[in-house]
């Protein structure tokens, strides 16, 4: 014969199932709740000769409406069929738990609470007066530590007892004197009806605006004018924000509580995480930090990815060309095939590739940056610059992902609120150097500039970011005038980055790298072969091909930058489809015309170009019209050919402005 | 305590946690908590950054670096600027 029913409710991860599983040991079942497929635990035990139903409820943090979990758990606890209620508190995590508390005493339940992991708690020097919780409460407060089975005797004596003999507790809670003086004018109007649960709980839950139980109301049995009332109350009040006075008072009663009732050690007033904020993120180090910690991140990637990585994966690339280029004559394959496979695939696909280690380090540790907390601080500190500039500091974070590709970069626009932002956001944001014009600036700064790759690199990328904002203040100022709208940031706490997070980071966009390099950059290349070895008439890969007659209509538009080749031309051109093939183009047209021996690209450039017109050539590169990927997307995301045409247009000719701006005030202050 | 919690994110424009937790003397679980809260009844918007590229990428090669979300960024709801000037 079972005396009597008890419910077990608590957080996720109080330890509610370990309570469950010692109170019950092997005599317990798993079913599902009606219409749901939540577990639905149930079980039995003895004591003093008479056995007791216990049901395992969902582990939910309230008893609202809110979720599967909460619905599940308030409805078996408002049906009554539970005597007793076991509530079951997280030591470690008391007012939290606590809130959970506050509404089964809202209720009018008779509750017990099992502090359960008080052991765990006394390790981390926080401890209880059992005896002034208790009083506080009204409540009997029973210390656990379930795992181990201890106070189990205890707590369940006090349920028991609470079962047979004790009486619902007053409900501790009262509210200000305007939600109360509602409760008390709900409570008026429902007095007289037959009401499923107890009064006060449903004229609170009617003030608060519970959904959920007030559709319950009106398809219940109560009688129509209670029904119009109850309408009439949800429409007058729906904007008085009852419900938030009516949590905020229940955290505060919990708060009130823990005070006096619970000793901890006094939390650490500064962290070491707010002494670093205190200097990240200051309105006037901010800026020259994360400006200084970019430039250490270009340093490692030229000297790690290039210097140290690059020359070995470029020799291994050539080797492999070299091979592949003997074992086809051994082979007797066709002229054609012969030529393609070295001077297409290995000279233009191979020569982007060779950039791999560079790519590598750079977003290894564009990854351990983020997943440190670091880039969340970087946008925070940008917000004030960028506002200046007629934007948000959300577009940041747009430009932030766009160094990576400038397609996500654009996507990530869309979640700015107001069209302005949106606009201006997508508009800069090819500005940015993406992963893909890596290659054209690595090869270029070891022909170069090879003493000083790191500065270089660091110039261009925030050459880039001058030119967006910049760009963003004129379009503000002109074509989308108005407020930029304000966010709320979060500023994760500053954590050891996981290495498997900064080494996924760093895989998707090597893969990406590598993939477009297969793709796209092998598409263009083999375009390029064709068009630069037809007619077969004429000398391949002269002026007087398909390709080097196109390349010399082109070129003279790049006569005032300083590299009217027509290779150079052709190249910027080839980088339309995808930005890589810029450096795959030149690795082709330029194989083993000028080298003997070494790294062919670097050195073929090196006698193609100067040291100033490389500079030009790479701001082109950096500004001048995006990849067609970038301006799909543009086009899907304004849904406007006009706004697509105008990107190209316009960012080609700021390139083009640049170009011949360095070029020739170089010339004249004298630079080669 | 959410009503201080909407006041310090509404002062700061930024929510670090271990700051409100510390202004407020409360427990850093008890802030997520708040915040979870003031999302669920409208007065903080809860924005996605990590731009969604799932159906229209499918083949991009950035695809998998294109979701993540650098930093995660929320909106005082019109409820909520409501809210606050009614203090």
């Amino acid at each position: 014969m079972r005396k009597g029913t008890i419910a077990l409710v608590g957080n996720p991860n109080s330890g509610k199932t370990s309570l469950f599983n010692a109170l019950t040991g092997a005599n317990h079942y798993v079913g599902n709740w009606p219409g749901v497929t939540v577990e639905k635990k149930e079980g039995f035990f003895e004591f003093e000769g008479e056995e007791y139903h216990v049901v395992d409820l969902p582990g939910t943090y309230s008893l609202g409406a809110f979720s599967e979990d909460e619905v599940i758990a308030r409805n078996f606890i408002l049906s009554e069929e539970a005597e007793v209620i076991i509530d079951v508190v997280d030591a470690n995590n008391f007012e939290r738990n606590l809130y959970l508390t506050t509404q089964l005493l809202e209720m009018g339940q008779k509750v017990v609470i099992a502090l359960n992991m008080v052991d765990e708690a006394e390790k981390k020097d926080i401890f209880f007066d059992i005896e002034a919780l208790s009083k506080k409460l009204g409540i009997s407060v029973v210390p656990t530590v379930a795992t181990r089975g201890t106070g189990l005797e205890d707590l369940i004596r006090r349920a028991v007892f609470v079962l047979n003999e004790g009486e619902v507790v007053k409900n501790p809670l009262r509210y200000d004197e305007v939600i109360e003086h509602h409760i008390e004018h709900v409570e008026e109007f429902l007095k007289e009806e037959e009401l499923p649960f107890p009064l006060r709980w449903v004229a609170l839950k009617v003030v608060e605006g519970d959904q959920a139980l007030i559709e319950s109301l009106l398809e219940s049995e109560i009688s129509e004018q209670a029904k119009t009332e109850i309408r009439n109350f949800a429409r007058y009040h729906s904007s008085d924000n009852f419900e938030l006075e009516i949590i905020d008072t229940r955290y505060r009663l919990t708060h009130e509580i823990a005070k006096g009732t619970v000793s901890r050690p006094e939390v650490q007033k500064v962290t070491l995480s707010d002494k670093i904020d205190k200097f990240v993120t200051n309105k006037f180090f901010g800026i020259p930090i994360f400006a200084a910690i970019m430039f250490v991140v270009f340093q490692l990637t030229f000297v790690i990815g290039e210097d140290l990585l690059g020359g070995a994966v470029a020799s291994l690339v050539e080797h492999f060309g070299g091979w592949l280029e003997r074992f086809l004559t051994l082979v007797s394959a066709p002229a054609w095939l012969i030529s393609f496979m070295a001077d297409g695939v290995i000279n233009g696909v191979g020569a982007v590739v060779e950039f791999v280690p560079v790519i590598t380090v750079l977003y290894l540790l564009l990854g351990f940056l983020e997943d440190s907390g670091y880039m969340a601080r970087a946008a925070y500190i940008w917000d004030d610059l960028m506002r200046k500039f007629g934007l948000q500091g959300k577009a940041f974070v747009s430009m932030i992902i766009g160094f990576g590709c400038n397609v996500p970069g654009i996507m990530s626009a869309r979640t700015l609120d107001n069209k302005k932002d949106r606009m201006i956001t997508t508009l800069i944001n090819p500005f940015m150097s993406c992963g893909a014009k890596l290659p054209i600036y690595s090869v270029f700064i070891a022909a170069f500039f090879p003493e000083h790759g790191g500065i270089v690199l660091f110039s261009l990328y925030f050459l880039g970011i001058l030119i967006a904002m910049l760009m963003a203040k004129l379009f503000s100022k002109t074509l989308f005038k108005g407020e930029s709208s304000y966010f709320i940031m979060e500023l994760p706490p500053y954590r050891t980055p996981g290495a498997k997070n900064v080494l996924r980071n760093m895989w998707d966009n090597v893969y990406g790298f590598l993939k477009r390099a297969g793709t796209t950059v092998f598409a263009v290349v083999t375009l390029v072969w064709v068009l630069a070895v037809l007619p077969g008439s004429v000398e391949p890969y002269s002026q007087h091909s398909i390709l080097g007659q196109i390349g010399t209509f082109i070129a003279p538009i790049f006569r005032y930058a300083g590299f009217g080749g027509w290779q150079e031309a052709v190249a910027l051109f080839a980088g339309l489809p995808a930005k890589e093939a810029v450096v795959g183009t030149l690795g082709m047209l330029y194989a083993g015309q000028y080298v003997e021996e070494g790294s062919m690209l670097v050195n073929a450039l090196q006698q193609n170009f100067t040291s100033l017109t490389a500079l030009s050539y790479m701001v082109m590169t950096l500004l001048y019209t995006p990849c067609a990927a970038v301006l799909g997307t543009v086009k899907k995301e304004t849904n406007s050919f006009g706004w697509t045409i105008f990107l190209a247009l316009y960012t080609f000719a700021i390139g083009w402005l640049f170009a011949v701006a360095i070029f020739q005030i170089g010339s004249l202050l004298g630079f080669s | 305590m959410l009503k201080d919690i909407l006041m310090i994110i509404e002062r700061d424009r930024m929510i670090l946690r271990s700051q409100i937790s510390r202004e407020l003397n409360i427990a850093d679980t008890l802030v997520d908590d708040g915040i979870q809260q003031l999302i669920r009844m409208g007065f903080i918007l809860e924005e996605e950054t990590g731009a969604d590229c799932v159906v229209a990428c499918s083949n991009c090669p950035f695809i998998k670096s294109c979701q993540k979300e650098i930093v995660k960024t929320y909106q005082i709801s019109q409820k909520g600027k409501d809210y606050l000037a009614q203090r």
